[in-house]
């Protein structure tokens, strides 16, 4: 893959990364050095990518690794929030969009990647694979961190 | 609340632009933070390595030293530059695996051929330079202080290199033990993974 194949392809899924930047660090300069980070080890792993597979099952899993072993810098104080209506306009949606990330600093790294997979609406056999887990222990883990997430966003 | 509605919240959130230029000049390894530290380091290591070299027959008394004692000092150099040369490639080099928890044991096992690299090139060439410098001085206060400074120097250097590497190995096998799907169970207290030691290996 030349380099302008893989900007061009990354250009197209760099939402993803980006969410993943929002999910695993708080602060925007973190959050942009990791991006820089991950998109590196993207272009080093270039070559592991192949067509046939889904992208974002191989960028969860470079960025999965790349969040990983970069130490945080120190922890933020996640501030506790309550929701009580679902969202009636526009204004609301961006709050709750902004909620669910906030709702998903009190997931493990380990629980914010299995969500995001299931997130970005992959089957639970790819989540499985990637994982290494079994695709009914895929389903368990899954429905615990729903509910975790549905708890957190219903306690306001 | 409905799975849809996590999926639009998900999908609905607004992301940095970031245009195809900046990532261009993210991916140059010459702008990657820790490439840039190691070859500065390399760069200030290899230096005062020449510096050194060049003045010592003037300013020390190793011009009398024989072969073998100049040839402890360059291999002691040449190990410290290989050593930075070999943690670049490291940090230059794709990460492999088919799955995360793959990819993860793949870079364990790379940190701890890493960490052993470090102490291997890194202790023999402390050892080496240490021999190298108590080998022919006359010693009077003045050289033992000296030498008391160099060695001190050259081992903490030598322990501050091994804990950075010691302490990403934990750190990855903390992750490992934390990832392993194949009993992991999803709350904080549940125990480490079954097919793993504590170590994190299978």
């Amino acid at each position: 893959m030349t380099e302008t194949e893989f900007l061009t392809l990354i250009d197209q899924h760099k939402r993803i990364i980006h969410k993943l930047c929002t999910s695993y660090r708080f602060s925007p300069e973190e959050r942009r050095d990791l991006f820089q980070d991950i998109l590196f080890e993207l272009y080093k792993s270039r070559d592991s990518f192949e067509g046939r597979s889904n992208i974002s099952t191989w960028i969860h899993r470079i960025a999965f690794n790349t969040a990983a072993d970069t130490f945080k810098k120190k922890k933020e104080i996640v501030r506790l929030f309550d929701i009580q209506e679902l969202p009636a306009d526009e204004d609301e949606w961006t709050e709750r969009r902004n909620d669910l990330l906030e709702a998903m600093r009190y997931l493990t790294d380990k629980e914010k990647s299995i969500f995001m997979l299931y997130m970005e609406q992959l089957s639970y056999e790819e989540i499985a694979e990637v994982t290494e887990m079994t695709v009914s222990h895929t389903g368990v883990v899954l429905h615990r961190i729903k509910t975790k997430i549905r708890n957190i966003l219903n306690k306001k | 609340m409905e799975d849809a509605d996590l999926i639009k919240m998900w999908n609905d959130i607004e992301v940095p632009a970031i245009s195809q230029a900046e990532m261009r000049d993210m991916i140059r390894p010459r702008n990657q933070p820790v490439l840039r530290r190691i070859r500065k380091q390399l760069i200030w290591e290899t230096s005062f390595f020449l510096l050194f070299i060049i003045s010592y027959y003037t300013w020390f008394d190793n011009g009398s030293k024989g072969f073998y004692m100049n040839l402890l000092m360059v291999t002691g150099f040449s190990l410290y530059v290989i050593h930075d040369l070999l943690v670049y490639r490291f940090f230059n080099r794709p990460q492999k695996g088919f799955s995360i928890p793959s990819m993860l044991r793949h870079y364990r096992n790379r940190v701890r051929n890493m960490a052993a690299i470090t102490f291997v090139f890194r202790g023999t060439a402390t050892f080496l330079l240490i021999c190298f410098f108590s080998s022919s001085w006359k010693f009077d206060a003045a050289t033992i202080w000296a030498l008391r400074v160099i060695a001190t120097t050259l081992v903490m250097q030598l322990a501050f290199n091994l804990r950075t590497w010691l302490r990403r190995w934990k750190h990855v096998i903390k992750i490992i033990v934390d990832y392993l799907p194949v009993n992991a169970l999803m709350d904080d207290d549940d125990g480490p993974s079954q097919g793993l030691d504590k170590f994190g290996r299978r």
